[in-house]
């Protein structure tokens, strides 16, 4: 029989809060990360049609790394090291005491490193010095940059992967975690999300792809508006978020503190379009039955869904169709919330981060609002969409993340019972 | 040409690594070892040289690697090196350069296989310092010899 799989610890780095207190806290409040940005670095945002964005203000990477860490790869690993720093200690996982082959590393990316990406690509074409490309440049923009460095960082020595299906990514990661550990692969898996690509090149790419609100640049705090009906496009966001899942034999051995089980998985593809879903909803609703069918459930017992809900005109009405589709009259009873509404969309990162929501509303009751949730849509028409803290005991709840590249995932949680 | 090291020169390499491994410019000496002493990785040296390079003007060819290994080491060649750009105007073709600067590396390595060792106690330093500074000056004769070449493809 297949092993039973739990998360064990957390750690999240997101615009709302750096650590999961703060984080969920702020969640909670409804509190919004997104600001205006007036540049990027140095660079000047007065040509963007889009201004505003979830960042993490004053990060200095030497507070939580070694200079020797800090330095050697991108902002989106170090979030990736930070956040799995976190995770580890709150799992009160002591690698010394682990057979390192036992444990292994999955990243979800999206993007990589792009600032120091952009930084070497424009120096090239401008100064036309290749001797001056940076020696980390490979290294550092490489995918798997934040894999390899979180497992140097603990020694974890077992599988270590990377998986960027764009926005979906981390919620893979996660989903492979799970196989991971049942197929006997490792005991532990660190699942983690991360991307930090707010930067010149790619901000004017989404801008250009029409993806981003640009009528919020006076208000940011309201650019981010998942179901509502002013929605105009979704808020880049920057972060990551780590998750410890192990297997519950393994977890129980070392009496471990234990948040959610996760219970199932689903991964398709829509095989339709570069960025746009079917608009019927169908390819979604298969996509979450899939899930729910892996972990032997019926839609009955849904309690929750993270939405993967980032703001977009098209998205957020197709995956309310899909949910409509899949519930029908439950729907209306399903707590819905979308974490993008207080951080924006933060890519690669995104599921994981959504799976730290997840796995703390299995584990407080408490489902954090979905900020800007005026006026609804009536296309995105939900009873269980809320501004407000709904109170509500979940037993199964599903994450769901689609990305670029017609990619679904959704992973399926459940609440721990021993 | 200079027989001591430039201290200023030596200062701005010092800088250079200070400024890479986020500690106090006065903690780090001329007989230090880059790998042993300071910690640097393999990797972690090219990105110093990368950044001296930078500093310096300089381009330094995958040859002369392996001698520099020390601060004292980087120190005298980076010297050196300004010094023979200084001396000649005309860039040379790059070839003689790489066979050049092979032998500068041959030279340097030798000076750092003694040095490793004396490196470890404080005490020696200025002895190995001194020692490096040495070393540098012999280099200098003999690619005094081989003359001509300058990199200066920028």
């Amino acid at each position: 029989m297949a092993s039973r799989v739990v998360i064990t610890g957390l750690g999240v780095i997101a615009p709302i809060g750096i650590g999961v207190s703060e984080f969920w806290k702020s969640a909670l409040a409804g509190r919004s990360g997104i600001t205006a940005i007036p540049s990027l670095g140095w660079f000047p945002m007065s040509g963007y049609r889009s201004r505003v964005a979830g960042q993490i203000h004053n990060f200095s990477p030497e507070q939580y790394l070694t200079t020797m860490q800090a330095n050697r790869v991108d902002r989106y690993a170090q979030f990736a090291l930070v956040s799995s720093k976190e995770a580890l200690a709150d799992a009160d996982l002591n690698m010394a005491k682990e057979a390192p082959h036992r444990v292994g590393v999955i990243v979800g990316a999206g993007m990589g490193g792009m600032v120091m990406g952009e930084r070497e690509i424009t120096q090239l074409f401008k100064t036309q010095r290749p001797h001056r490309v940076h020696p980390n440049f490979i290294p550092t923009i490489t995918l798997n940059s934040a894999s390899g460095i979180v497992a140097m960082a603990h020694g974890a020595k077992g599988p270590n992967l990377t998986i960027s299906t764009a926005c979906s990514s981390s919620a893979h990661a996660l989903g492979q975690a799970l196989q991971s550990i049942r197929s006997g692969q490792a005991d532990v898996i660190i699942a983690v999300g991360a991307d930090a690509s707010i930067t010149p090149l790619v901000f004017a790419g989404f801008c250009s792809l029409r993806a981003l609100s640009s009528e919020f640049n006076d208000a940011p705090e309201r650019a981010s508006r998942p179901f509502d009906r002013l929605r105009d496009g979704f808020v880049m966001g920057e972060g990551a978020a780590t998750l410890v899942v192990e297997s519950w034999a393994h977890a129980k051995k070392r009496k471990a503190r234990v948040y959610a089980e996760l219970v199932g998985y689903a991964a398709t593809s829509e095989a339709y379009h570069m960025v746009i879903p079917q608009e019927d909803g169908q390819e979604i609703a298969t996509t979450m039955k899939i899930g729910l069918d892996s972990a032997g459930i019926g839609p009955d017992q849904v309690d929750y869904i993270n939405a993967h809900a980032t703001s977009t005109t098209i998205g957020d009405a197709v995956e309310t169709k899909a949910v409509k589709i899949l519930f029908k009259n439950r729907a209306e009873k399903i707590a819905i919330s979308a974490t993008k509404s207080l951080i924006g969309h933060t890519l690669g990162a995104a599921g994981a981060i959504g799976a730290v929501a997840t796995t703390l509303s299995i584990h407080t009751g408490q489902i954090h609002p979905t900020a800007n949730y005026e006026d609804p849509d009536p296309a995105c028409r939900l009873d269980g969409i809320s501004r407000a803290v709904q109170e509500r005991k979940v037993r199964y709840a599903l994450l769901n993340a689609f990305g670029f590249g017609s990619n679904n995932a959704t992973v399926v949680f459940k609440k721990f019972v021993a | 040409m200079t027989e001591r090291i430039d201290p200023a020169v030596t200062a701005k390499i010092i800088q250079a690594l200070a400024s890479y491994l986020k500690r106090d410019p006065a903690s780090i000496t001329e007989a230090h070892h880059l790998r042993d002493d300071l910690g640097l990785d393999s990797v972690a040296i090219i990105e110093l040289l990368f950044e001296i390079e930078e500093r310096f003007k300089l381009q330094i060819p995958d040859q002369d690697l392996p001698g520099l290994s020390t601060v004292g080491t980087v120190a005298a060649y980076v010297q050196q090196r300004l010094a023979e750009s200084k001396t000649e105007s005309k860039p040379a073709s790059p070839k003689p350069v790489a066979a050049a600067s092979k032998s500068k590396a041959a030279k340097l390595t030798k000076t750092k296989s003694t040095k490793t060792t004396s490196d470890k106690s404080p005490s020696t330093k200025k002895a190995a310092a001194a020692k490096s500074v040495m070393a540098s000056k012999s280099k200098k004769i003999s690619s005094g010899k081989s003359g001509k070449k300058k990199v200066t493809a920028r």
